[in-house]
């Protein structure tokens, strides 16, 4: 019986796999989902985090993946079946916005995760400077991407700002990304 | 948001007046015709209109913001792009069959080009490539445009991380994250905690490599700055205790460069990213060992300094250099000294010192067995370092020594030592030649003994090993101790006597006039000449022996006293000055840092034995001084016994010592008379 009810209600948990250099906000904002709006204090992540977050009629896996420099090479170990990515980018960090991109393209161009679909938080918005979303699409080189789906969604973690509307695009096109590979 | 709003956006965004984009109204714009399917149906069609306007400007502008919302807009939006209804609209800008004729170059190239790039970015929209492809059938594309920026570069590859990125760890973190198990989700994070705290470990380490083969590089560099300014005479104490703290910590730090580099040798695939190179360890272990070498080159290896903690071996070394010394005018000239000198050997364990290469090039082969033997470590054990405080009150003796002694041998045979003894102190410093003047001796020596080499370097090594303890004050001796344990009628003798020739020779030696020899102080202090031939049997009481004419004989001293860091011996000596007599020096030494006072030493004897103690040399015992030494007080003691075994004396000695004045008395051990 439980296994029927996981397979009916399984088919709809989603994997999302949350990526992005150090001190951008990953842990942040998966507690702040988790916590429906309440904040916590986090450290920096050695390992990971995982929760289920309910959304709508999802349910998903969100794994929040430390990411310091050491461990980024564990990062392709959580790669295998993520159905979203959601990277993370610190918009005040002006210094590191060539190095997130570089890790970027490192992740969605590995053949496992050809078939995630790409939600980009440009974080920190409420900081001054903070690199808007349009600029951080051309600064990631989110635009060259080829076949890939993919959205830049201003956020602000500490107060929850964008984080909601994030999850929106992933489910909304979460299904979409169902449906065409249903039909193909 | 209105409609009417929505007009507004897209008539800014498209306002043929203006040629820049303005960031917020694309914004706010993309949020619109995301909030409403309907916004955005009106908003497509208004814009393919607009691509169409016979306004390039507008229609170029109405293009960028169709670029812009396929890029922002999301799915939804691409969707909607990728509908023929739309896609139409804008073949038919290009199309001669429709608008092509009309439509400018400019905008024409821009639709083109928009329509590569989208069915290059959204392949999933299976009708912007099928519109593309069917452009080109058509011939009205004939190149695809070029990309408009190059690809991103690839990322540089980063260096492997053998801990990170282990195989064996990575299986099974990938096993543990697949699980849906709660306790791998732990068992995975502990994994990975584990991990970095190990390779926080090695970072460490690669770090801690590096600052201890800076701080080596830097103490050898200091070291060899020291040496280049050096000279014995114009260096200050302080300085060479500096150099020779650099030269400990150098010669420490030796293996552990050793063992880094063997340490690298192994692990080259794996750390070469940070950290030391090989190169680099390879590089300091040279200069590390160019700058030991020198300095011992120097002969400053073998200084002790006051309150240092004693080198180990050190101490040892120079109190055997003073054991040995007359080694070679005595029993074996050849190899013992040329080992021992401190200068050449500081220490037991400096094997791989480049003077013992010179040795093994200049010694006789004859002698070669000899040099092992004589580790001067073991042979002495404590009580050499209790008595060398006064031993080597002159720090720098080692290092003289082997000159001079080449002066001896040669005053030996030319009769004129102590005009070229200067000579020989200036070339001190260069140890290399004191070793060539060394084998010189050596062979010289060894042309004077004519018995069989190779047996009294055995023999010689014998009694050096089978020896008991040996006392400071014996080694004070300028005769060998060494040869004295020889059993009697050893070839050896011949030898002795030798050295007694040399014994004038060795008293003018300003070496060993400024050494701690209380045969040396004796000559300062006793005047008077020699009357050994005054032989008057019965009393003794004419009988004088000037300290002069001491001939020490090679045996072991007697200790008679020490207390209060005040040491009396007795040396018995050659001298007979009657047939019945025996002359003894008496030898007193202070460790004190205060001068002892009023000292006053007397004998007594039983019945039948006449005892006379010349007027001591002096009454007042010097303070100790490691740098400069003061010589002992020294008194002749004559004893005449008609007995032929060995007796006892009684003495007494008076003495005021931080105004305290000390009387103590006691019996000697049997002398031998």
């Amino acid at each position: 019986m439980g296994k029927m009810i996981s397979k009916i209600f399984g088919g709809k948990e989603m994997r999302i796999l949350m990526l992005g250099l150090d001190a951008s906000g990953k842990t942040t904002i998966l507690y702040k989902l988790k916590l429906n709006g309440h904040s916590i204090t986090t450290i920096p992540t050695v390992g990971f985090n995982v929760e289920t977050i309910s959304f709508k009629k999802f349910r998903m896996s969100v794994w929040d993946v430390g990411g310091q420099d050491k461990i980024r090479p564990l990062w392709r170990h959580y790669f295998t079946g993520t159905q979203g990515l959601i990277f993370v980018v610190d918009c005040a960090d002006h210094d590191r916005i060539n190095e997130a991109r570089q890790e970027f393209h490192k992740i969605v161009n590995d053949r496992e995760m050809v078939d995630a679909i790409i939600l980009v938080f440009a974080n920190k918005q409420d900081l001054p400077n903070a690199i808007k979303p349009h600029d951080l699409q051309e600064r990631l080189g989110l635009t060259r991407l080829q076949n890939r789906i993919w959205y830049v969604q201003p956020c602000c973690a500490a107060s929850g700002d964008g984080l909601l509307e994030g999850l929106t695009w992933l489910t909304s096109n979460y299904k979409q990304a169902m449906k065409e590979a249903s039909n193909h | 948001m209105l409609l009417t709003d929505v007009e507004d956006l897209l008539f800014r965004l498209t306002d043929p007046r203006t040629s820049s984009r303005e960031q917020d109204v694309e914004t706010d714009f993309i949020k619109a015709i995301q909030s409403d399917n309907a916004v955005l149906a009106h908003s497509l069609r208004t814009l393919a209109h607009r691509v169409q306007s016979p306004c390039e400007r507008e229609a170029i502008n109405a293009l960028a913001t169709l670029d812009n919302i396929a890029k922002r807009g999301g799915r939804g939006v691409q969707s909607e792009l990728g509908k023929f209804r739309f896609l139409n609209e804008l073949i038919k800008v290009v199309s001669p069959k429709y608008l092509g004729d009309k439509t400018t170059d400019a905008v024409k190239q821009k639709v083109i080009s928009l329509l590569f790039h989208w069915s290059q970015m959204m392949r999933y929209e299976q009708k912007v490539v099928e519109a593309y492809n069917m452009l080109k059938q058509q011939g009205i594309v004939k190149d695809d445009p070029a990309s408009a920026e190059p690809p991103p570069p690839p990322p540089a590859a980063r260096p492997k991380n053998p801990i990170i990125e282990d195989e064996e760890r990575a299986r099974l973190l990938r096993k543990l994250l697949q699980s849906r198990e709660p306790a791998d989700m732990v068992a995975a994070n502990r994994l990975i905690k584990s991990m970095v705290r190990e390779d926080d470990q090695r970072m460490e380490k690669i770090i801690r490599r590096h600052s201890d083969l800076i701080h080596i590089k830097e103490n050898a560099k200091l070291l060899s700055d020291m040496l280049k300014q050096y000279s014995p005479a114009s260096s200050s104490l302080q300085e060479r205790e500096i150099m020779r703290q650099l030269f400990d910590s150098c010669e420490l730090h030796r293996p552990k460069v050793f063992k880094l580099a063997a340490e690298m040798a192994e692990n080259t695939n794996t750390e070469t990213e940070d950290g030391p190179s090989l190169a680099d360890i390879l590089s300091t272990s040279d200069e590390l060992t160019e700058v030991i070498e020198r300095y011992r080159s120097l002969g400053l290896a073998a200084e002790k300094f006051d309150g240092r903690k004693p080198h180990e071996g050190a101490p040892a070394a120079l109190v055997s250099f003073d054991d040995k010394t007359p080694g070679p005018s005595t029993s074996r000239p050849s190899a013992p000294p040329l080992n021992n000198s401190p200068a050449v050997q500081p220490t037991s364990s400096s094997k791989d010192d480049v003077l013992s290469l010179l040795e093994d090039v200049f010694s006789d082969p004859d002698t070669h067995s000899a040099p092992t033997l004589f580790h001067p470590t073991p042979v002495h054990p404590v009580p050499v370092l209790n008595g060398s405080k006064m031993l080597t009150a002159a720090p720098m003796q080692p290092v003289t020594f082997p000159p001079a002694m080449s002066n001896i041998s040669r005053a030996n045979d030319s009769q004129n030592g102590s005009a070229q003894t200067p000579a020989a102190m200036e070339s001190l410093s260069s140890k290399p030649r004191g070793l060539v003047d060394f084998d010189d001796i050596t062979n010289n020596f060894l042309g004077m003994n004519l018995g069989d080499a190779q047996l009294k370097s055995r023999s010689f090594h014998a009694a050096l090993d089978t020896r008991p303890k040996a006392t400071l004050s014996e080694l004070q001796r300028v005769l060998p101790a060494t040869s004295d344990l020889s059993p009697k009628g050893h070839p050896n003798n011949a030898a002795r006597s030798s050295f007694s020739r040399d014994e004038e020779l060795l008293d003018s030696n300003p070496f060993l006039a400024s050494s701690s020899s209380s045969r040396t102080d004796c000559v300062k202090m006793a005047p008077g000449g020699l009357n050994s031939a005054s032989i008057n049997r019965g009393s003794i009481g004419d009988i004088s022996v000037s300290l002069q004419d001491i001939q020490p004989e090679p045996v072991e001293p007697i200790q008679i006293y020490n207390q209060n860091q005040l040491n009396i011996v007795l040396y018995r000596t050659k001298n007979r000055p009657r047939e019945d007599c025996v002359v003894f020096v008496a030898s007193a030494k202070s460790s004190n840092s205060t001068l002892v006072k009023d000292f006053t030493l007397s004998f007594f004897a039983s019945k039948g034995t006449q005892v006379k103690i010349q007027p001591t040399t002096s009454s007042d015992i010097p303070p100790y001084n490691p740098i400069f030494p003061a010589g002992p007080v020294s008194h002749v003691l004559i004893v005449a016994s008609e007995a032929k075994h060995p007796l006892s004396l009684q003495y007494q000695v008076d003495y005021t010592l931080n105004n305290r004045a000390y009387s103590d008395s006691g019996t000697t051990p049997p002398l031998p008379v």
